[in-house]
């Protein structure tokens, strides 16, 4: 009884997970440019993520332990490659869009 | 004897902890469980003496009960600003206009310890909006969807929330 | 079962996007977050065809998977600040 009912649980979390991979990568489309791009993408997808491996895990219970490892990894690495990545592309010369508003890293380069 | 020596036998219990959520399996007998408990001991230790110097200085230290509360308290809150990210940046990318408003904005911490700012700089990286660029002596970059502020102060007070007094919890 | 089939579907609509950024994005950064999103999908898929299949091993398939692409981002970065 309970399982079923962690079941359809799972089942609804998996849903919303991939839901969230749909989203991400429409924003990687519609974004106009690489830093909104990576914030729509990182966001969704590891949240998705998340999500996604929780409710497989709530559908095969003994499966959780190592599921959750796996989430966390993702969790952990993920912020750091966007970081990363956007850094070493802003240092490699790529532009803000056009309409954004400040860039204070720019100040910071030119004093 | 130092409280980052202090924090050595930690890692190694961490270690084991991570190990034995990896050789789990569903059905595992109770023998090759024993086994793999030992091979996990030997393992950790190895891996603590030969890597824990690189630990240190970094602010991971032993685990107070008081640390465990923030840090229990900062994994909720930050679910919670997770999924509210995402609900906003579903409204964003959904939304036929784009309303975006980008910008680079800095924001000062006074945190000190490089794993709080990396814990800090992850937590901002995952919730509303926010991606953390780079750090500097001063503080740090963030890009911005939506640039609400500019001004140092009143954009960190929105940006970093509740996660800087909880973290200050845990790494002091 | 169908509940899977329509999972199938929206994850390969997903890679499909994701597929066109990585092919179009005008610099390689673009390229590089595109592969990114798609490997966080293609490690939920990973997932997926390990409870499918019903095989715990395959999960060990998409760990490896999601380490492989963190240092891959790195070599990226690293690669693109001239550090490599």
């Amino acid at each position: 009884m309970i399982e079923d009912i962690l079941h359809y649980i799972g089942m609804a979390f998996v849903f919303v997970g991939s839901l969230f991979f749909l989203l991400g990568t429409i924003g990687l489309i519609r974004m106009p440019d690489l830093y909104n791009r990576m914030q729509a993408s990182t966001k969704t997808t590891t949240l998705g993520v998340l999500s996604f491996l929780v409710g497989v895990g709530l559908m095969e219970l003994q499966w959780m332990i190592k599921l959750l490892i796996i989430a966390l990894f993702v969790v952990l690495t993920a912020p750091v490659g966007a970081s990363a990545l956007a850094r070493a592309s802003y240092n490699a010369g790529i532009k803000l869009w056009e309409k954004s508003v400040v860039d204070k890293y720019k100040e910071r380069e030119e004093k | 004897m130092s409280s980052e020596t202090k924090s050595i036998p930690y890692l190694a219990v961490v270690l084991l902890l991570i190990w034995l959520g990896f050789v789990y399996q569903p059905g595992i007998s109770m023998q090759s469980f024993i086994q793999e408990l030992f091979v996990g001991i030997i393992v950790a230790v190895a891996v603590t003496i030969l890597t824990h110097r690189h630990f240190e200085g970094l602010g991971v230290a032993y685990f107070h009960p008081r640390r465990v509360a923030y840090f229990i308290a900062f994994f909720f809150v930050f679910l919670w600003e997770m999924v509210k990210a995402n609900l906003n940046m579903a409204r964003i990318v959904l939304s036929p206009e784009l309303p975006i408003k980008p910008g680079i904005v800095k924001v000062s911490t006074s945190l000190k310890q490089p794993a709080a700012k990396l814990f800090l700089g992850n937590a901002i990286t995952l919730t509303p909006g926010t991606l953390t660029i780079d750090y500097d002596d001063g503080g740090a970059y963030i890009h911005w969807v939506e640039v609400k502020d500019e001004d140092m102060g009143r954009a960190g007070e929105i940006i970093k929330g509740r996660f800087e007094r909880l973290l200050r919890g845990v790494f002091s | 079962m169908i509940f899977m089939y329509i999972i199938m579907g929206i994850l390969a609509i997903s890679i499909f996007l994701g597929a066109y950024r990585l092919l179009k994005g005008p610099s390689a950064s673009d390229r590089a977050v595109a592969l990114d999103a798609l490997t966080n999908i293609t490690t939920a898929l990973l997932v997926l065809i390990a409870y499918l299949s019903e095989r715990f091993i395959y999960l060990d398939v998409a760990l490896v998977y999601a380490i492989l692409a963190f240092v891959g981002v790195i070599a990226i970065a690293r690669y693109l600040e001239g550090g490599l």
